[in-house]
């Protein structure tokens, strides 16, 4: 007997929710590293700056990347 | 699998794109959203010229409010963003803001109850506006050729990168920055109404069903709908506020200084 | 008054920096990607490589560019 398991609907929408999860997380990572070191120690945070905005870039980066997929890869 | 649940009364429920399109008052062009945008524009035009028919020292109620509405504007954004030169624009700016205000905060007020700017059409016109206030701001004081060269190319870059960033600043300067403003107005107004939509109208369904545990908990989804309706009073004025902020940034790098 | 709460121009404000930052991201990854599947479809090359291609050299444009806007 063959038992068939099949997803309908927008399965492009699922895969860019799923991929949403990491960069959510990391993103939060990256603030509340700043955020704490600036609280502990508030004449570093010009300096911590310039990673806070390299770190939100690499990150947010992957998340456009499943956006931009989800929509290109036809389905 | 549709979902629909069975309910006694006919509830619009899953709640989907038709519930944004409200019938038609007198023919096709007269619609709840036509009457919504001329009753936000007949209201700031009565309430600016009563506010300031006639001046006092010691001003009136609401001369008061108009007078700390545009302070607000011209002190916190045009002049923070834009230096002594933005005062020309804070006029501008402050109708901005009265508009997107008031047109979000319909979408909480009862028998309204639906911003217009959750159809795209009113955010793209409103970014529309802001795209060639910038644009033509900055031809003006630069002329067209420098301020293109002044918005694409950066100063120390070797001249093989430049083949991989024009095109990126191009698009970030003269598509990316209209459609995102356009775009947020949009979701975030669009988004609102759906939740509201979803805890109301489900509310409402829950409370129809045979079993006495989902009717009371449809108590829940009433209570979350209040809610959302407070988070979507202070989603109204922020996402004015960001869209205003960020009007007054653009119209600011035109302005600026060659590198 | 002085303007000692003011950061020192207009690039450097936080919704010019959180604008820059999305925007350039958007722009970089959208648009090297377009011209990524463009090349694809004239060039006929196999599937899918132009556009990955596209998007890393867009992100990676994106970066440099939003580098170089915060320590200009």
């Amino acid at each position: 007997m063959n038992l068939l398991a099949e997803i309908g609907g927008s399965v492009n929408t699922i895969g860019y929710g799923l991929a949403a999860i990491g960069p959510g997380i990391g993103v939060a990572l990256v603030f509340a590293a700043y955020i704490q070191a600036s609280a502990r120690q508030p004449e570093s945070a010009g300096y911590n700056r310039t990673w806070l905005i390299l770190g939100f870039a690499l990150v947010e980066a992957l998340a456009l990347f499943g956006l931009v997929l989800a929509f290109v890869i036809g389905g | 699998m549709s979902g629909h649940l069975v309910v006694a009364q006919e509830l619009p429920w899953p709640p989907s794109v038709g519930d944004f399109f409200p019938p038609n008052l007198a023919g096709p062009w007269v619609t709840k959203f036509t009457i919504m945008v001329w009753l936000a524009v007949a209201l700031l035009i009565v309430f600016y010229l009563t506010a300031y028919r006639k001046p006092q020292l010691v001003p009136t109620k609401a001369q008061w409010l108009a007078e700390s509405l545009y302070g607000l504007i011209r002190d916190g954004i045009a002049r923070d963003q834009m230096g002594e030169v933005g005062i020309r624009f804070a006029p501008y700016l402050t109708v901005l803001f009265s508009f997107i205000v008031l047109t979000n905060l319909f979408g909480i007020v009862p028998g309204l109850q639906i911003s217009p700017n959750s159809h795209i059409a009113f955010p793209i016109v409103l970014a529309a506006i802001s795209y060639l206030l910038y644009l033509s701001v900055g031809v003006r004081k630069h002329g067209l050729f420098r301020y293109l060269k002044m918005s694409l190319i950066l100063p120390n870059v070797p001249l093989l990168m430049h083949f991989l960033l024009v095109p990126i600043e191009f698009m970030q300067n003269f598509i990316i920055r209209p459609v995102t403003l356009a775009v947020r107005l949009f979701a975030n107004m669009f988004a609102g109404h759906l939740i509201l939509l979803v805890f109301t109208v489900g509310g409402f369904v829950m409370l129809a069903s045979d079993n006495l545990f989902v009717q009371v908990s449809s108590i829940f989804a009433f209570l979350m709908a209040i809610l959302m309706t407070f988070f979507e009073a202070l989603v109204a004025i922020l996402q004015a506020y960001v869209f205003v902020v960020l009007t007054a940034n653009y119209v600011s790098t035109s302005l600026a200084e060659e590198h | 008054m002085a303007d000692e709460h003011r950061p020192h121009d207009s690039a450097d404000r936080s919704e010019g920096v959180a604008g820059a930052v999305v925007g350039y991201l958007i722009a970089g990854i959208g648009g090297w990607g377009l011209l990524g599947w463009l090349a694809e479809r004239l060039f006929d090359l196999p599937s899918g490589i132009g556009i990955v291609t596209g998007m890393m050299l867009g992100a990676a444009g994106a970066i440099y560019l939003i580098l170089r806007r915060l320590n200009a």
